[in-house]
């Protein structure tokens, strides 16, 4: 068969596959090992996958992903995530739109955390959305900054998706990192104003409520100090050289194991529970990106991405066209799947196109992950939405659509800001040390 | 006292052993980055260390996400009807990752066969490739076994 139908048949195959709830890794690994067999004979094709498995398993830069997802556990068993909420609930609660704002912080901090916009989305759905609607606000907007919440998580330090797009394109972790700066202060402000806009219109409603009190408010400071200390100290060492990415991944732990001991914050039971469940995470992850690795390599002895890059020859000299073309993909696949999953299936096949018509792939990475995140909050059909319906049957899809289209609307003005003023992104990584 | 059952002493013993192999990683990296700072000197195979540990404590984990099927996947038709999706597609998708546990299986194990007494050595630690192949191999067959019970406990609908 010819390797380029045999390609997009395999493309085809793993997106049904997704689509039927096969794990990712089976789904991609499958796809490839038995592409392979099909182009190169089974024989070569088991001794990549040999090859693939000891790679990625002793691979230096994935020693990241352990790390980082045990930092962030040991985060959320401290109580650090939760204290996060409750912090940013004393100080902005009083707040016009206060909760919905200490929402989208907090669901940004667990999404952190988790890696997943659908987890968090599940779980802060169960947290924030009976609390708002307790202080009266408006169903729309509580399920709105729920969905939204989840999705600012990805981009932020430490992003095990970046990670993963670093390694599948081959990109400096470091520099993406520092990318993300730029776009996640752009997303608070935008995310702001998609709260607060429709307040002012009268769309949607968020009482005030009183000021806590003045001690109350310096506790909640107080409690907010460890996290962001800890946090400005890793991204301070990683953003002034003195740390590598992996570096700062295990420093980070470190920090966070010990702010966790010396508060009394973190029981040795809650320490074996944040390792634990960072194995049963760490293990799911490396399958992925052994599954993905396949994958990848089976496309590459396709063709596909050299054809798909020959496709766009057309428009390869309009970078705008090319970049629009592939936000409408990532929008309609946001309907099908997870971030992850969507990043997995076309990080190898839009890399090629993306270099060939001159998109630098830290800015592309920044991009992708962004778009990726938005095609999960993106009516009609938003994964993020759905998991919200479930969470809270009582709310009807229509206003799971209102409550989701302000902060949509900020994400593509975020989106076409990055992509009119490109230093948004590329700044940081261009000019620090 | 009912002592634990082995389907919870078995996953619990591979994720202590996947987590001591995490703290160890970070324990090196965090030692060498200290010992840079201080004393201007690095410890030893720093980074092959780091690399085979967190590498070891993935292996180890993975058996335990095949038996618990704890991998990523987009549960889009399982959140929005449970009742209909969630137990056929948990069955197809343990039978697919079996074969998949067991197509892996067969690859690093022809390899690691073909490798036997073979004097390579990784780079920095001396740490002989034959011997870091069998260990991979055994992993993977654990979680073939796992992928196997996953499918089990999928159709007898158990809880692993």
């Amino acid at each position: 068969m010819d390797g380029l139908l045999l390609g997009g048949l395999g493309f085809g195959a793993a997106i049904i596959m997704i689509f039927l709830e096969i794990p990712v890794a089976v789904a991609l690994g499958l796809v490839g090992l038995l592409g392979a067999a099909m182009i190169i004979g089974f024989a070569g094709a088991m001794t990549i996958g040999a090859t693939t498995v000891w790679e990625s398993v002793t691979n230096y830069t994935l020693t990241m992903l352990p790390l980082f997802v045990l930092m962030g556990n040991l985060a959320a068993h401290s109580g650090l995530s939760a204290k996060l909420y409750q912090s940013m609930s004393v100080l902005f609660g009083h707040r016009r739109g206060g909760l919905a704002l200490a929402t989208i912080g907090a669901s940004a901090g667990f999404g952190m955390i988790s890696g997943s916009s659908l987890a968090t989305t599940a779980t802060m759905g169960r947290i924030a959305m009976p609390q708002m609607r307790q202080a009266g606000y408006s169903k729309s907007l509580s399920a709105g900054s729920v969905a939204a919440g989840g999705t600012l998580g990805i981009l932020i330090p430490p992003s095990t998706v970046l990670v993963i797009y670093a390694f599948i394109a081959e990109q400096s972790i470091r520099e993406l990192l520092l990318a993300t700066t730029g776009p996640i202060f752009l997303a608070i402000l935008l995310y702001c104003l998609a709260i607060w806009v429709p307040i002012w219109a009268g769309w949607s409603t968020a009482p005030q409520h009183a000021r806590a009190h003045r001690e109350e408010r310096r506790a909640a400071l107080k409690e907010l100090l460890p996290p962001l200390a800890i946090f400005g100290l890793i991204m301070g060492g990683l953003y002034s050289g003195v740390f590598t990415a992996n570096e700062t991944a295990a420093i980070g732990a470190a920090l966070v194991l010990a702010y966790g001991f010396l508060s009394r914050r973190l029981s040795p039971s809650g320490f074996l529970e944040a390792v634990r469940d960072t194995a049963l995470t760490c293990g799911a992850l490396y399958l992925v990106m052994i599954g993905a690795n396949l994958f990848n390599f089976f496309l590459a002895l396709s063709g596909l991405p050299f054809a798909l890059t020959g496709m766009f020859s057309g428009i390869i000299d309009q970078p705008l066209l090319v970049i629009l073309l592939m936000l409408a993909i990532y929008l309609v696949l946001g309907t099908l799947m997870d971030s992850l999953a969507m990043l997995l299936l076309t990080v190898p096949l839009f890399v090629p196109v993306a270099q060939a018509a001159g998109i630098d792939l830290v800015w592309f990475g920044i991009f992708a992950v962004m778009v990726v995140e938005m095609g999960l909050i993106t009516p009609p059909v938003g994964m993020n939405l759905f998991v919200l319906k479930t969470v809270s049957p009582d709310i009807r899809l229509t206003e799971l659509w209102k409550g989701a289209a302000p902060f949509v609307t900020a994400d593509f003005i975020r989106v076409a800001i990055i992509i009119a003023v490109p230093a948004i992104v590329l700044w940081l990584p261009l000019n620090a040390m | 006292m009912d002592s634990p059952p082995l389907k919870k002493i078995v996953p619990n013993s591979f994720l202590a052993a996947a987590g001591i192999c995490f703290l160890f990683g970070t324990a090196v990296t965090v030692c060498d980055v200290v010992l840079r700072a201080i004393a201007g000197t690095n410890v030893p195979g720093a980074i092959e260390l780091t690399s085979l540990s967190i590498g070891l404590g993935a292996l180890l984990s993975m058996p335990v996400c095949y038996a618990k099927q704890g991998h990523v996947s987009a549960k889009l038709l399982s959140e929005l009807a449970p009742a209909r999706f969630a137990r056929p597609f948990g069955l197809l998708g343990s039978v697919v990752s079996l074969g998949f546990a067991g197509l892996i299986l067969w690859a690093v194990g022809q390899n690691a066969l073909g490798k036997a007494g073979s004097p390579e050595t990784t780079p920095d630690l001396g740490f002989p490739i034959p011997i870091a192949l069998t260990v991979v191999t055994l992993a993977l067959l654990a979680a073939f076994l796992a992928a196997m019970a996953g499918v089990w406990f999928v159709v007898r609908n158990e809880k692993a």
